[in-house]
């Protein structure tokens, strides 16, 4: 661009100030735009930032700024001091960030409200033909285009969780990304299928999986528990016997499941005992009276 | 006020169909006007058991598709005034109904009487949305039988999703000695798995294939306990408040000599 700083802005009338090794300060109709040096320590920089403003501190208050990281690895807490050393000391609002590092353009947009370029392509435009146009549009920035940033997770640093507030019937299907608590029954026919850890506040009888994408941590906790088919990750368990080696069932009792409740078998009719089911490594998948823990080890 | 109850069950044979005619001949003979409406178009039944097979001259879909008025595919029972049937196509298939025009149908049935009892069909399928179309409300039959259930549980899910109140339970084909034995679900069993409210109990008895071979439901027989099973789901459905559930039959030696001297009223015990 030719001479961009000379219609536009009237306090900064140097093209360009430098800090001799880390910082350069450019601006561009009226915004300051401040390039990092990519090698320096972020300490470097900062001083190398006060010193450059400190000079003349009211000369750049009330100025919009943009920030120029280029290829510079910044953590996040130190592009927020940044921030704010330009904001509160010397009144220069920070608006935008160039930077290519993915993993900050969120936290950017997000916490420091900056408006994020991928990349700054200096690009040489060509001269405008017509020479008379009044007013230089601001061609570098208006070009670059914002790459599209994924959806938000509704919540991004902890899991999903779904509570159904009604039972599942035969036939019904509740598949979750996260985990799921139920209150109500799982009745024999219906599937739950979750990627993290199921709560079934009533009896279980139906299928469920826990850790469908793979999570062998997830567990399967429920009032009475009678699962038709169980499934953690990758393990599955369809007998009740398998479940149980070592251990003689008394009396069955007649019932709608393979599963009759683990113990308390009394007079032929069963008494929900609250169970949990987990994977115990290579022994596959345990099933255990709750005892108001996570069992094993964990 | 009218209503429409359809009676359905998802697996088939359970007693779908008999407990329509005995419902529909219950309420009647408590008073109220009644018509019983076979939805299970193509493989029609309810017009045998009621006996009044020879009388079908129109049919639901001959009214849907216009070619007669409702009121002459009405078949009224040999019996009772106050009970009619609208008997199904057998010529047909259930697709060629809509639930739409169920709805008019039924609609239509509500200005004349007070209970419209639809007889669905087995399956979900077209017979189904078709049968719940126009209901007020739902009674599920099922058998003490884990298959049975599994499919009332199933209807139920859909009755819900359907947008009707919570459906109300009939179980049939009941046998307290199977129970006793511990051969058969019990009531709590059942129960526990559908949790909706239980509105009849009807024992396992041959008279029902008798009288379905003769066309006489057996809700007219004073002396069936089947009968008065089916006569008491009539009542608790107009709202009659605490109707008991027939007594558990003894069946012990002192009881069959009581049953003998003809000391214990009903006959036809479980």
């Amino acid at each position: 661009m030719a001479d961009p700083l000379a219609a536009s802005t009237e306090q900064v009338d140097q093209a360009e100030i430098q800090d001799p090794s880390t910082v350069t300060l450019t601006a561009e109709d009226g915004v300051l735009l401040l390039a990092l040096e990519p090698t320096a320590s972020f300490e470097a920089l900062r001083e190398a930032v006060r010193e450059l403003f400190s000079s003349s501190p009211d000369r750049f208050r009330g100025k919009d700024a943009r920030v120029d990281l280029a290829t510079r690895p910044i953590d996040l807490f130190d592009l927020r001091r940044l921030v704010h050393v330009l904001g509160d000391e010397f009144g220069v609002t920070v608006t935008g960030l160039y930077c290519t590092e993915t993993h900050l353009h969120r936290y950017a947009e997000r916490e420091l409200k900056l408006k994020v370029y991928p990349r700054r392509e200096m690009v040489e435009l060509p001269e405008p033909v017509v020479v008379e146009e009044p007013i230089v549009e601001e061609p570098v920035l208006a070009e670059v285009q914002v790459e599209e940033l994924p959806p938000e997770p509704k919540a991004p640093t902890g899991r999903r969780s779904l509570v159904l507030e009604r039972g599942l019937r035969s036939g019904q299907v509740v598949s979750f990304n996260g985990d799921v608590t139920v209150f109500g029954d799982v009745n024999p026919g219906a599937q739950l299928v979750v990627s993290g850890n199921i709560i079934v506040l009533g009896a279980l009888k139906g299928l469920v999986h826990a850790g469908s994408e793979g999570d062998h941590s997830a567990t399967v906790l429920a009032f009475d528990f009678q699962p038709n088919q169980l499934r953690i990750g990758r393990h599955i368990v369809t007998e009740r016997e398998a479940l149980h080696a070592g251990q003689p069932v008394k009396r069955q009792r007649l019932s709608l499941s393979s599963f009759p409740t683990p113990d308390l078998l009394r007079s032929g009719r069963s008494v929900p005992l609250p169970s949990i089911a987990w994977v115990d490594g290579e022994n596959g998948i345990q099933i255990e009276a709750y005892s108001g823990r996570l069992p094993g080890d964990r | 006020m009218s209503e429409c109850i359809v009676i359905t069950s998802g697996k088939g044979g359970v007693g779908k169909t008999t407990t329509s005619a005995n419902l529909g001949v219950s309420l009647a003979r408590l008073g109220h006007r009644v018509v019983v409406m076979d939805a299970d178009i193509g493989l029609r039944n309810l017009d045998v058991i009621m006996g009044l097979e020879n009388r079908i001259v129109y049919d639901l879909v001959h009214v849907i598709e216009g070619e007669c008025r409702l009121k002459q595919a009405l078949i009224r029972d040999k019996r009772l005034d106050n009970l009619y049937l609208l008997p199904a196509a057998q010529t047909r298939d259930k697709n060629c109904v809509t639930p739409d025009q169920m709805r008019d149908l039924v609609a239509q049935l509500k200005e004349e009487f007070d209970y419209v009892l639809v007889d669905c069909p087995a399956g979900i399928e077209q017979g189904f949305r078709n049968s719940v179309a126009g209901a007020d409300r739902a009674i599920i039959v099922t058998t003490p039988e884990v298959s049975a259930i599994r499919d009332a549980d199933r209807i139920i899910g859909l009755v819900e999703a359907a947008e009707l109140p919570e459906p109300t339970l009939v179980i049939n084909r009941f046998r307290q000695k199977m129970v006793d034995r511990g051969d058969m679900l019990d009531k709590a069993d059942i129960l526990e798995i559908l949790a909706i409210p239980l509105v009849g109990i009807v024992p396992d008895h041959e008279e029902i294939i008798v009288s379905a071979n003769r066309g006489i439901p057996v809700a007219y027989d004073d002396e069936s306990v089947v009968g008065e099973a089916y006569r008491r789901v009539a009542r608790r459905l107009t709202g009659e408040p605490e109707v008991p559930f027939i007594a558990e039959q003894p069946t012990g030696f002192w009881s069959n000599i009581k049953r003998w001297m003809g000391m214990s009223p009903a006959r036809g015990a479980v």
